[in-house]
């Protein structure tokens, strides 16, 4: 437990005023898949500890550099837990690197991501000034956005040194349900579950094997388990895919090329080449010698390179929203203090012209 | 500059009867859902295809001559009161729903089309738009999209930014902008959250992608009755606690329950002091299980009855009371002034309390009904505009409760939107930097400030002036309070 609030705002101000640019570290748990940016590390994972946390309320307020996994612990004494799934690499990260990254897991689609969650940010904005938005309260309209902007910034629009984030009661119970299945029969299968099962909290393919996973009431998981088609399974694929460890994962990919990440409509038809298929369609991994092309002209969609030395680079912004997302940054941060890590707003402006 | 010449560029832009500049046409537009302020536009325009609201944006951006978007008109606290000679942008035109995908859980409608419709149209493939505003006969999904509403079912599923996948819409410059799409996520920093409550000062959105569910197998609908109000805020608090998350959790006090069931007879006992309403949704055998465990909850919290509705009629005239609430409590009083601060849940029974004696204080009667789940008040605080005095004294009770929502750790604004109305409720809760950081993010759209302009976030003049009239030294207001 520590503020180094203080501290960071100082030095926020010391880089702007020499010109210096600033490169925000948490606890560098994603540093191999998207790199820290060029620059003095400004580091945040001595900024840690658990400010506020009332079960009854559903929230709590935790220091951005408070490793995710203590978070979690903490909750579970409680029998609570984040309202989303977080996903993470081997090492721990921190909860501001998994806002900051939208660090989303597989019950994305139904349970919603990091930022459903988020309810209340403090941020060091790059003018070196210390600001709060939004609250600990459900609902709040007063003034923008500004805490759910911060997911996925990647620390773009300022520092971040505490959040508030909703958390929800562990399920009573969890199942998994597993069954070979054709590609070509992949998204009709996915788009029927979905539209008839309330109490999915996962649906993935992989390996020709469709994965589902349902949690919830004892009474309500099993009543889905009994419709749900296929064997029982077990949580160790869930376990792979929340800590990126699952083989088809790895990264440079072991046929080569690089691993993208492709975000899209759950229904957009599968090539065959997906090494997997999470978020009920929604996110395809692939290993491509360029860029995705196809994949990402439906409306929304959109891809990153994850590891290899495209690393962080976006594919899928037009040149509208990709300078609206420089404008936005500059908005916190006029001076450019905070480096851009490579798939920040500017590595996107690039990355659509390259 | 509002010239015949500007004037017969947007006519050229706009379908036939697009325009409106005859006074006696545009006086409907001249308030919002919140009555008591009202201003005349220069013109209206209200066009018919997304290709007249980019031209319309273009021509007043050339011409310096701020726009209003403006969609049902139900909002509640002056985000479409028209701005004196400025052109008020009506999207109520553009109501076609363009899509429903049965496969992938959207629909992908226009502005302009009303809440409710959505439910209607996606009710024949089994899905429903979760997001129920009490408005929701009314309200237009762009709307809802600027003030971010909530209702009823927010406790389980969340409000307008939790429902909607993308947008598309033109800045101020009448540049085209989408946000998001089909796909579950956006690449950088959350562009499609910020447009959400940005009360038409961002974006001018034409479209939206909008995430459906599935209708629910099986719901039903509790009425408990309590004789003391704060044990009834307790037994919300502990529903939540005992790890059920209700599809929707609703409590009226005393003078609403009287109120709502003189007007709609939905058989509130007129004798509780308050009442909850919860609604269960799920699996058969889950919903039977939870309405066992919240019984027991209930009575534990001292409630005097419970009475449980299976039939969907039952359930629709529970309902039906909470829904007409406010016009029934327009019906006992020529006016009400509703406000909307929230508060994190153990605080309901304090606040409420408070309020009571500000009641007292001030003479004012004041009903409440609200989301008790969300720990959201709707406090609707009962005066006479035509009495001298009673607006402005129903005005300064209404601040002291904004003031006792952030003295709790909530907000002054929980789905309505700060408007016209709360500029100066945002001075006690915001202060300098945030301020700032505001604007900075607002010219980040919209450079020229021309959307919506005075509305939402107070200027620090303003919040000085603020200071200045109500404490000494120039000091802001509450300004000791954690600003949340
Ligand atoms: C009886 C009653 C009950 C209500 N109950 C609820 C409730 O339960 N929950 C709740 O959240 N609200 C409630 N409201 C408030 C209101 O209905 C909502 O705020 C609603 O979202 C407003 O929608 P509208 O189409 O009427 O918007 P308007 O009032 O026309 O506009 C509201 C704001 O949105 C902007 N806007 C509108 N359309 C667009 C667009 N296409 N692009 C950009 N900006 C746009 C306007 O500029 C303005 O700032 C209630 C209102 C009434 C009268």
């Amino acid at each position: 437990m520590s503020d180094d609030s203080a501290q960071l705002v100082d030095a926020v101000r010391y880089a702007r005023a020499r010109q210096q640019t600033l490169a925000i570290a948490g606890l560098g748990s994603r540093a191999a898949v998207a790199p820290i940016a060029d620059g003095a590390v400004l580091n945040v994972a001595e900024h840690r500890g658990i400010l506020r946390y009332q079960p009854e309320e559903l929230v709590v307020t935790v220091r951005a550099g408070t490793p995710v996994r203590e978070v979690i612990a903490e909750l579970a004494r409680h029998r609570q837990m984040l309202a989303f799934e977080p996903t993470s690499f081997a090492r721990d990260g921190s909860i501001g690197g998994m806002i900051a990254a939208d660090a989303s897991g597989a019950s994305r689609p139904f349970a919603g991501g990091v930022r459903d969650a988020l309810l209340g940010v403090e941020i060091i904005n790059g003018l070196g000034e210390q600001g709060r938005f939004g609250g600990e309260v459900m609902k709040n309209v007063a003034g923008y956005d500004v805490a759910r902007l911060q997911c996925g910034a990647r620390g773009s629009c300022g520092v971040l040194l505490s959040a508030s984030l909703r958390v929800a009661p562990i399920p009573d119970c969890e199942r998994y349900i597993r069954r070979a299945l054709a590609v070509d029969e992949v998204c009709a299968a996915m788009s029927e579950l979905r539209s008839r099962e309330p109490s999915l909290t996962g649906l993935a393919y992989a390996d020709g094997v469709l994965q589902v996973r349902v949690a919830g009431s004892e009474p309500a998981v099993k009543a889905a388990s009994a419709r749900i088609p296929g064997d029982g399974g077990d949580s160790e694929f869930w376990r792979q895919i929340s800590r990126h460890a699952h083989p088809n994962l790895s990264s440079p990919p072991a046929s080569g090329g690089t691993l993208w990440r492709v975000s899209s409509a759950p229904n957009a038809p599968l090539t065959g080449d997906e090494l997997l298929v999470d978020w009920a369609g929604g996110v395809r991994w692939l290993a491509l010698d360029s860029p995705p092309r196809q994949a990402t002209s439906a409306p929304g969609g959109w891809a990153m390179a994850v590891g290899g030395n495209r690393a962080g680079s976006i594919r899928g912004l037009d040149q509208a929203t990709s300078d609206l997302l420089s404008r936005v940054r500059l908005a916190f941060d006029p001076d450019s203090v905070f480096a851009a890590s490579s798939n920040d707003a500017r590595g996107e402006a690039k990355a659509v012209q390259g | 500059m509002t010239t015949p010449l500007v004037l017969e560029m947007l006519r050229a832009n706009l379908p036939a009867e697009g325009l409106i500049t005859d006074p006696k046409a545009i006086k409907p537009f001249e308030s919002d859902g919140l009555t008591a302020f009202s201003a005349m536009p220069w013109v209206v325009c209200l066009p018919d295809r997304e290709s007249q609201v980019a031209a319309v944006l273009r021509i007043c951006r050339e011409h310096s001559i701020p726009v209003v978007t403006r969609g049902a008109g139900t909002g509640l606290s002056g985000g479409a009161l028209p701005v004196a000679k400025g052109v008020l942008l009506v999207l109520s035109r553009l109501n076609k729903i363009k899509r429903i995908d049965a496969q992938q859980l959207t629909a992908v409608v226009e502005p302009g089309v009303r809440n409710l419709a959505v439910s209607e149209a996606a009710a024949s493939v089994g899905l429903f738009y979760a997001p129920d505003p009490s408005s929701q006969i009314a309200c237009s999904i762009g709307g809802n999209v600027a003030e971010n509403a909530g209702g009823v079912h927010c406790l389980k599923y969340g409000l307008t930014v939790h429902n909607v996948l993308g947008v598309r819409g033109y800045l101020m410059t009448g540049e085209p902008v989408a946000i998001g799409g089909e796909a579950f996520d956006v690449p950088g920093a959350d562009l499609l959250a910020v447009v959400h409550g940005s009360e038409g000062q961002m974006v001018v959105i034409t479209e939206v992608t909008l995430r459906l569910r599935q209708i629910p197998r099986s719901k039903l609908v509790m009425m408990a009755a309590f004789a003391v109000v704060s044990n009834a805020a307790d037994a919300v608090a502990d529903v939540i606690s005992a790890g059920i998350i209700p599809a929707g959790m609703e409590m009226m006090d005393k003078l609403a329950i009287s109120a709502a069931e003189d007007f709609v007879g939905a058989g509130y006992p007129k004798d509780a002091d308050a009442i909850l309403l919860i609604e269960l949704d799920g699996d058969v055998d889950e919903v039977q299980a939870n309405r066992t465990a919240v019984e027991r909850v209930l009575f534990a919290a001292s409630a005097d009855s419970v009475v449980v509705a299976e039939s969907e009629t039952e359930q629709a005239r529970l309902w039906l009371g909470r829904k007409a609430a406010f016009p029934a409590v327009g019906r006992i009083a020529p006016d009400y002034y509703c406000m909307d601060g929230t508060i994190p849940r153990k605080a309901v029974a304090g606040v409420l309390q408070r309020i009571g004696e500000l009641s007292q204080r001030y003479g004012l009667q004041v009903a409440n009904v609200f989301h008790a789940g969300d720990g959201n008040l709707h406090p609707l605080i009962l005066y006479d505009a035509n009495v001298d005095g009673e607006l402005d004294k129903a005005e300064a009770f209404g601040n002291d409760i904004l003031a006792a929502c952030v003295e709790a750790g909530g907000s002054v604004t929980g789905e309505h939107g700060v408007g016209i109305e709360k500029l100066d409720a945002m001075c006690g809760q915001f202060g300098r930097i945030e301020l700032e950081q505001f604007a900075r993010l607002r010219a980040a759209f919209d450079p020229d400030g021309l959307l919506n302009p005075g509305k939402a976030i107070p200027t620090l003049t303003r919040c000085s002036e603020v200071g200045g009239m109500h404490v000494h030294a120039g000091e802001l207001p509450f300004r000791h309070l954690p600003r949340f």
